[in-house]
């Protein structure tokens, strides 16, 4: 069997797929493909006449005292090693009936698959607290979690879930399957010859490349945003003209608006546009402007110098956006001011969901609509009244495109 | 004891039996045949998981290494064990005597 040509392939079946293992490498020399070397990950099959063979898989520790001594008595009584995956190994032996089963008593076979149900419940049990317990901590002292996820597109911990998840699919699935192994066994029954493996192995492939679409879907955004992070200015200069979000020239219109700037600092620290997307609120728009109008004052007599940041959000849906501004709410007002975190209808009737908090010559909003979510911070002589009126137009011009 | 409902399984009562010598692995195959008159034809695998069990449980000990190959012999503990075990079936197979006789 050794001058035929090889084929490598790799192991759809977990390594506690014990059936299914046997079978579907029966199937193969069936087919003329018999198992040369079982890797972790690959098998290695070499070409030759089709043959009716019988492959048993085993579990023990390859390290026991026991192992040489063990393995040698196997091939004394007609079982041929082929290889192992961990500490899965594989025998195989003619169809012919002059050799004995590797296991001749179902019931004694039950305590070594009792050990694997354990160590898969172990594994199924560290798996749940591993996904459990940081999710906690980072849901009890991690506040922007959500905010991180629908508007910086992920975290790393959500980057690794599809990955961990697959995992976490493979020992429960491989939990029930020698569950049923296991009871089968108790009662004194041989485990199932022929055992039908395909469509498992199409399960397994399904759930694999569902896990790495994800993957990649959220590597690619994270790989983007890096990249974004050093290739495009931090503070780019505020347009001329509309934008998508309220900006001061709306509010102060026909004024004449002198940018401040901070010295020694970028100039556009103060007044700078920038655009952003994620997979779940994929327009976003951050404008900050601070500027000084020549020729008005404030109540006070100083020169009347407004300043203004809005945050403006296009979700996938309505529940992305309802969940964003909640949580945009929650993060900024609630800790200082829970009454703020309060609805605020009475302001405007137009928004979906309004929170409004106002002191002298400041105004703070959240308000969404449909998918539009706006958070806007104005400090200037204009009233609330006039801030909501002029993004209650953005919304219906960003509606309209 | 991880026994069948509190009794031993097959294989263990024979390997049980056979270490009443102290013998290696393939030498207690061939001891559980012979004791069976042919009838038990233990699998390589099966023998394994009871002697490592039976090892665990201090019911046999590891006799000596002979070279690569281990010989194990029944402990006190698995002689005990072996003689109630022959108790019990003993006493079943007389509960059923009547069933012989009326053949």
């Amino acid at each position: 069997m050794t001058d035929g040509k090889n084929s490598r392939k790799f192991w759809w079946l977990d390594e506690w797929q014990i059936e299914e293992t046997e079978s579907w490498l029966s199937d193969m020399a069936v087919q003329g493909w018999h198992l040369l070397n079982a890797g972790k990950s690959f098998a290695l099959f070499v070409q030759g006449p089709s043959k009716k063979v019988r492959y048993r898989c085993d579990i023990f520790a390859p390290r026991h005292s026991q192992y040489q001594e063990r393995l040698e008595l196997y091939q004394a009584s007609g079982w041929e090693y082929i290889g192992r995956r961990g500490k899965l190994h594989i025998f195989r032996a003619p169809d012919d009936s002059s050799i004995p089963e590797l296991h001749t008593d179902p019931v004694e076979q039950s305590y070594i698959i009792a050990g694997l149900v354990r160590r898969l419940a172990t594994n199924c049990f560290l798996a749940i607290a591993g996904l459990a317990i940081p999710a906690v901590i980072l849901l009890l002292f991690y506040e922007r979690l959500l905010l991180d996820i629908l508007v910086d597109g992920n975290t790393p911990f959500l980057m690794a879930l599809p990955l961990y998840l697959f995992v976490m699919f493979l020992n429960f699935r491989g939990l029930i399957l020698n569950g049923r192994l296991y009871s089968r066994l108790r009662r004194g029954r041989f485990p199932v010859r022929n055992k039908p493996y395909q469509k498992s192995v199409r399960l397994t492939k399904v759930v694999a490349v569902l896990a790495l679409i994800v993957f990649a879907l959220l590597f690619s955004e994270r790989a983007i945003t890096a990249i974004n992070l050093f290739t495009t200015e931090p503070y780019p200069p505020v347009p001329p003209g509309p934008l998508p979000v309220v900006r001061l020239a709306d509010i102060e219109s026909g004024a004449e608006l002198v940018p401040a700037i901070l010295p020694g600092f970028d100039p556009n620290i103060v007044n700078h546009y920038k655009t952003g997307r994620s997979i779940l609120v994929p327009r976003q728009w951050h404008l900050k402007e601070d500027v000084s109008v020549p020729g008005r004052e404030w109540p006070s007599g100083l020169e009347y110098s407004p300043s203004l940041e809005v945050h403006g959000y296009q979700a996938r849906s309505e529940w992305v956006a309802r969940q964003l501004s909640q949580a945009l709410v929650k993060i900024d007002w609630s800790k200082s001011h829970p009454e703020r975190s309060q609805l605020n209808p009475e302001y405007s009737s137009y928004f979906d969901a309004l929170w409004v908090k106002r002191d002298n010559h400041y105004t703070s909003f959240v308000a969404r609509k449909g998918v539009y979510v706006f958070q806007l911070s104005y400090r200037g002589l204009e009233p609330s009244e006039e801030l909501l009126a002029l993004t209650e137009i953005k919304v219906q011009e960003l509606a309209r495109k | 004891m991880p026994r069948n409902r509190g009794s031993m399984t097959e294989a263990m009562y024979y390997v049980l039996l056979a270490l009443c010598k102290p013998l290696h692995g393939y030498a207690i195959m061939n001891s559980v045949r012979d004791l069976s008159r042919g009838r038990v034809r233990m699998g390589p695998g099966t023998l394994y998981g009871v002697l490592t069990r039976l090892e665990k449980e201090k019911l046999i000990q590891l006799e000596e290494v002979d070279g690569r190959r281990k010989v194990y012999s029944i402990t006190p503990a698995g002689l005990d064990a072996l003689r109630e075990e022959h108790r019990r079936l003993a006493a079943m197979v007389a509960d059923g005597n009547f069933l012989g006789e009326s053949d």
